[in-house]
């Protein structure tokens, strides 16, 4: 347990010491603002994008807006840029003979990094979202905002209702960083464990663009990602929220499932 | 254990799985259920936006086809839709919208012909009207399944 | 010296596909001593040590450190051992002191090991503690790999040829940390393909051949079984010199080669053969001992195709 949380530690300051992570925090923090700042200071608005049109008028389109956005490929590329190097990392650099000869097991040692990588997915989510929502509310304003529903929704439920669905978007993107620290454990590639996650988050993006069967879809990780959409609508519904958080755990509990098989079986014969 | 078990084990899901590929999400009930629910809250903020005592429309029902789907009203893409309003006045209107539908339940709708028209707001200033450009979005799993072109 | 020994190993394999890296190999390294294993390229010491280590599993048999299973006890068999296989490892953009602390947290839950800033010493890293590892040199990421060791306050150090791309200097350096290290009690083990090494710095060998044990016991009893040095001669006239070879009693594997001949011989055999030549007339201009006689035997042990030597 203690050893857990001693990776989990040690995970956490390994990634702070990598620039790369460091500037990946801070476009998180600044890209809204730029966002937000160019569209006001053009004329026309992105209409069709869900609450392009309200931009202007509230800043709590802002988050909603971005949020559409990050759907789409920004969080699958953010959960396997982190996750997908937590393990395939140490094979590049030859270490897993180094801490796998300290008292740590394999099993402690697989938690503290799925740990250390889900709190610095969640991290990066929160820091983007913080940052939509502050930059809306600074350079637009907390007025009322008009929802799906057609209803004009006041300030403070207004930001619950961005909270919550930047919450709810939690559960998907875990499920991509699950599927990346599987493919960086059986391929033992950074590369691989980088972009095989985005290529699989941008086929299903084309899958959904495309438009072909729907039952497909329903167990596609974009399901579940969009699931928020229905919690600021009037009436709210919640079908599709429950039924891609049960999606979303399905492709979190089998990726972390073959990859602790996988990891646990593993011969370091390498470094 | 029923001897059938087994295969019902397999052939349950399997069934589901066709039976729902069949339905699709995007169908001609779900839209013209919502935005006619969502055209008639717009319709009050119109006039909210104007400031002015409520005039109460009545919205009598909207009608909706798919362009890109010539056998059903079904599947994202650009649709079409009859907005029908009866105004305080008893002026009957038929408005016509483009409704972009995606295929995750969500459309923006925009009117025909006044695609830029504005209000002017309590404090003199002309903003977007309401009324004639909106988002939606619709349940995908609810009972309103009907596709018919009719 | 009653009581487990340091490691144990029993009918210990070790496959990769088609080749067997470990054979059925079974070892003891008793409590105290420093142990040399000794073996050419591809004899398996390092893929040994993985699997004492817990790195790589077994396909059969066992390994015990202290009398615990590997196998069995994890992490819990290895809390008394350190070291590392083939050269050390470390995170190339932390400093060295930050890898130190690094691996100092993973060994909390048993962590009374000597402080950083001791290890850095003892290692003489004080200096450059503070540079990334990826600019260190080679020898300095080998003497952080002692004192990545070290940290553990190890009984047992198993340190594989570590002595590996190091310049005379630090050859030499290595060499005297290990043997201070023997000599404080902790139990070493050692691989290396470096017999001198091996006579240097330990008081026990084993030497592996092909997955197996092929020799196992004190330098002592080694030097007893190692009578033949391996010589080369230059001489006025070689094919003469060879012919008159051929008749001297005592000599081995008698070869012509570009440089002169080569044979393997006792002592009083090579006085003898020096007698013959000065009579037949035949000048000497060099004969020199390729190898020493460990080395020769080590040769003899390795390469030899059948027979097995214990
Ligand atoms: N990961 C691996 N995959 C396949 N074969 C391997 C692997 N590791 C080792 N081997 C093989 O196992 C045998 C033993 O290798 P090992 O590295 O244990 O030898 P060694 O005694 O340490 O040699 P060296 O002196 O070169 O370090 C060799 O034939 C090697 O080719
Ligand atoms: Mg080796």
């Amino acid at each position: 347990m203690s050893s857990t949380t001693a990776v989990f530690r040690v995970e956490w300051r390994k990634l702070a010491a990598q620039p790369r992570l460091r500037a990946g925090f801070a476009v998180l923090l600044i890209a809204p603002w730029l966002f937000i700042a160019l569209v006001l200071h053009q004329d026309r608005l992105p209409v069709e994008t869900l609450y392009g049109r309200y931009l202007k008028d509230s800043g709590f389109a802002t988050p909603l807006v971005v949020l559409v956005f990050s759907t789409q490929w920004i969080f699958p590329l953010i959960a396997s840029l982190i996750s997908g190097d937590v393990f395939s990392s140490e094979d590049a650099h030859g270490t897993w003979k180094t801490v796998l000869t300290r008292s740590v097991s394999r099993g402690e040692m697989f938690w503290g990094k799925v740990a250390a990588a889900f709190t610095a997915t969640v991290a990066a989510v929160v820091v983007l979202g913080t940052s939509a929502t502050l930059a809306g509310v600074a350079l637009v304003g907390s007025q009322p905002l008009v929802n799906v529903g057609g209803v004009l929704v006041p300030a403070r439920s207004a930001l619950g209702h961005v909270a919550l669905s930047w919450l709810v978007v939690l559960p998907p993107v875990l499920a991509f960083a699950a599927l990346a620290i599987a493919v960086s454990i059986l391929t033992r590639s950074s590369v691989l464990g980088v972009l095989v996650p985005v290529v699989i988050g941008l086929v299903m993006q084309m899958y959904v663009f495309l438009n072909a069967w729907d039952t497909v879809r329903h167990v596609l990780l974009n399901s579940p990602m969009n699931a928020w959409r229905g919690l600021f609508d009037t009436p709210a519904y919640t079908d599709p929220l429950e039924r891609g958080l049960l999606v979303a755990l399905a492709y979190l509990a089998a990726s972390i499932a073959i990859s602790l098989i996988a990891f646990h079986r593993r011969d370091i014969t390498g470094g | 254990m029923h001897p059938l078990s087994p295969r019902l084990l397999f052939l349950v899901p399997v069934a589901t799985l066709l039976v729902s590929g069949c339905t699709p999400d995007t169908t001609r009930d779900r839209v013209e259920h919502d935005v006619t629910a969502t055209f008639a809250n717009q319709y009050v903020q119109s006039e909210q936006v104007q400031s002015q005592p409520l005039r109460p429309a009545q919205v009598r029902g909207t009608e909706c086809h798919s362009g890109l789907n010539k056998t059903a009203d079904a599947g994202p893409g650009a649709w079409h839709c009859t907005i029908s309003w009866t105004d305080p006045a008893g002026g009957r209107h038929d408005d016509g919208y483009v409704v972009l539908v995606d295929s995750l339940g969500c459309y923006q709708a925009f009117s025909d012909e006044e695609r830029d028209a504005t209000v002017r707001s309590a404090d003199g200033l002309a903003v977007p009207d309401p009324r004639v450009g909106f988002d939606g979005c619709y349940d995908v799993y609810d009972g309103r399944t009907g596709t018919s072109k009719a | 010296m009653d009581g487990e020994p340091a490691v144990r190993a029993r009918g210990l394999t070790k496959r990769y596909g088609d080749v067997t890296a470990v054979d059925a190999m079974e070892l003891d390294v008793p409590v105290g001593v420093a142990f040399g294993l000794l073996g050419p390229n591809g004899a398996g010491k390092t893929t040994f040590m993985r699997m004492l280590f817990g790195l790589v599993r077994p396909d059969a048999g066992s390994v015990e450190v202290f009398g615990r299973n590997v196998a069995d006890h994890g992490v819990a068999a290895l809390a008394p051992v350190a070291g590392f296989v083939e050269s050390p490892r470390f995170y190339p953009y932390l400093s060295g002191r930050a890898n130190l602390e690094v691996l100092a947290r993973l060994d909390q839950p048993y962590g009374d090991g000597p402080d950083i800033d001791l290890v850095l010493e003892t290692v003489d890293l004080t200096d450059r503690q503070r540079s990334r590892v990826r600019e260190y040199s080679y020898g300095m990421v080998q003497r952080l790999g002692v004192a990545a060791a070290l940290l553990r306050n190890p009984q047992l150090l198993v340190v594989d040829e570590p002595t590996n791309g190091l310049d005379p200097a630090g050859i030499r350096d290595m060499r005297e940390l290990i043997a201070r290290l023997a000599g404080s009690g902790i139990t070493v083990l050692l691989s290396s393909h470096n017999m001198l090494e091996v006579e240097q710095v330990c008081d026990r060998v084993a030497i592996m051949r092909r997955g197996g044990i092929a020799f196992d016991g004190s330098i002592t009893d080694l030097r007893a079984m190692a009578d033949d040095v391996g010589y080369r001669l230059t001489t006025e006239d070689d094919r003469r010199a060879l012919e008159l070879c051929e008749h001297t009693p005592g000599l081995h594997r008698l070869e012509l080669g570009l440089d002169g001949l080569r044979f393997e011989a006792s002592q009083s055999a090579v006085e003898d053969l020096t007698r013959r030549l000065g009579a037949a007339g035949i000048g000497t201009r060099e004969l020199a001992a390729r190898t020493t006689a460990l080395e020769t035997l080590f040769f003899r042990l390795t390469e030899s195709r059948s027979e097995v030597l214990m």
